[in-house]
């Protein structure tokens, strides 16, 4: 009920779901295959496996039609700011992931201590700032499973606030689909 | 009658503490199991990370009774008259002991997250390509581990009961607390799908309980133990009733007018004094000998028995009900 409230346009960004089911018969596909003789277990996914996870905070229904609020944070290659304009691969994942949920992003720019505190406050979404997954940040935001690794080791990934994990869920199934296995990029 | 003689089970028993063993071996083997599968699936959920704990703590019990059914019937010696039979009592003081500490520790944990308000991060794994809610393997891997607990609690019990032996029932027990807190954890897991974020910490809390209710049940159970507890019933804290059955099997001797028995448990066997105010001390070794032999059989868990001759018993002489004060 509550979720209707912050999401009025629900319904139709449910109409714009139809890829969630052929997501969910692959999910079940993957849970059936992968156990032996549980059919109480099948069952029990067929009833409830759209739709979950849900955000703690909603961020994904607000986000749907709406805006997705973005931190970046200067490190190139990954993320170049300048006055004017925010470029490199992690804002071209985002504006492309945003664009599949039909939402806008928004750009704070900061320094990634200050974005990542913002991000622990919930004041946004996701923060790209070059991040690997050895930040000392993991445990207060969520990161992402890695979708790159640099020349030397470091496992990117992208931070979202901890407890949002349909979003978690949509951010690490696009960089999956779209980004995993892809060349690496040049060294920090 | 000689002093540091080798306990011998009756062959039902000896069947059962066979059984015993293969328990354990199987426990131990489908406990790595559920350890293996809860730890592929751990993620960031406290819920997922007590159950672990609880799953790898559940395999002390085993190990300790393994260890328990080989040492303890080693002949007594010189150094040990009376025998191995408390190493039972031994290796669980040392469990319980690291079943509560851990117990509290999670359940600080899990309390301070959720005072903090720490909101569980479960994304995606891959399973067979594809990218599923990390959730749903962490439902499936609690699943296999409630299935497993549920059927070893209950091979366990029936063995139990026939052995008299707590540690196995203790050990039985932990299983059931062990698929019932996985179950607490399924509900967590769920709760963090529907978006409430304290299911977690909350079913993280609930399964740490559990651990110190087990930590402290044998514990008390052990220590009783150590302190020569009279013989309790299995599962309880009742009183065995085999003191008052020994007292009337001697009183029920033509030349004995009186007894008073006093029995302590020494692991798996039962030890313990007779004292005997006889009618006539005619042959009186003969017939103590002959008591001994006969009071023996009243249960095969006997494994000593002194039987003294005295001229009469004063009041206070024997201890009265236990507990019964309070």
């Amino acid at each position: 009920m509550r979720r209707q409230a912050v999401a009025p346009d629900h319904r139709t960004t449910h109409a714009s779901a139809d890829s969630c089911d052929g997501r969910c018969t692959g999910q079940l596909v993957a849970l059936v295959t992968g156990m032996h003789r549980s059919p109480i277990l099948a069952l029990l996914a067929l009833a409830s496996a759209c739709g979950l996870p849900r955000d703690t905070d909603g961020s994904l229904d607000r986000a749907r039609g709406g805006v997705l609020r973005v931190g970046v944070a200067d490190h190139p290659p990954w993320d170049s700011v300048t006055a004017g304009t925010v470029s490199g691969l992690e804002p071209r994942i985002i504006e492309a992931l945003a664009a599949t949920i039909g939402a806008t992003p928004t750009w704070r720019r900061g320094a990634e201590s200050e974005l990542l505190a913002a991000l622990e406050r919930r004041e946004l979404d996701i923060v790209a700032a070059g991040l690997t997954d050895d930040s000392p940040w993991n445990g207060r935001v969520a990161l992402t499973k890695p979708y790159r690794t640099d020349q030397s080791g470091g496992a990117h990934v992208l931070a979202l606030a901890a407890g949002e994990n349909a979003l978690l869920v949509l951010v690490e199934r696009y960089l999956h689909d779209h980004e995993a296995g892809k060349p690496v990029v040049g060294a920090r | 009658m000689r002093l540091g003689h080798r306990f011998t089970f009756p062959a039902r028993q000896q069947r059962e503490r066979h059984r015993a063993a293969r328990l354990s071996w199987v426990s131990l083997g489908l406990l790595t199991t559920t350890a293996i599968a809860v730890y592929v699936t751990l993620g960031e959920s406290e819920a997922m990370k007590t159950a672990w704990v609880e799953d790898l703590l559940g395999m002390v019990p085993p190990i300790v009774l393994l260890a328990a059914l080989k040492i303890e019937n080693r002949a007594p010696n010189q150094r040990f008259p009376y025998g191995y039979f408390r190493t039972v009592s031994v290796a669980f003081l040392i469990t319980s002991a690291v079943l509560a500490l851990a117990g509290v520790w999670l359940l600080y944990d899990s309390v301070m997250k959720l005072l903090h308000g720490e909101r569980p991060p479960v994304g995606t794994m891959s399973v067979f390509g594809h990218m599923i809610w990390a959730g749903w393997a962490m439902v499936v891997a609690l699943l296999y581990c409630v299935g497993i607990g549920y059927w070893l609690g209950r091979a366990k019990r029936p063995v139990a009961d026939t052995l008299n032996d707590k540690a196995l029932y203790a050990d039985a027990d932990m299983n059931k607390a062990g698929w019932m807190s996985e179950g607490a954890a399924i509900a967590g897991i769920l709760l963090i799908g529907y978006g409430h974020w304290w299911g977690d910490g909350l079913a993280a809390a609930f399964i740490s309980v559990n651990i110190v209710r087990d930590g402290w049940v044998n514990l008390r159970q052990v220590i009783g133990d150590l302190m020569d507890e009279t013989p309790t019933r299995i599962g309880g804290q009742e009183l065995d009733d085999l003191p008052e059955r020994l007292k009337a099997c001697a009183e029920a001797m033509p030349w004995v007018s009186q007894a008073a028995v006093r029995l302590r448990e020494h692991g798996h066997v039962i030890a313990g004094e007779v004292l005997i105010v006889p009618r006539e001390e005619q042959d009186l070794v003969a017939r103590i000998e002959h008591a001994v032999e006969a009071l023996t059989k009243v249960d095969w868990r006997i494994y000593t028995l002194t039987v003294m001759p005295v001229s009469e018993l004063k009041d206070g002489v024997m201890p009265k009900q236990p507990w019964s004060a309070a």
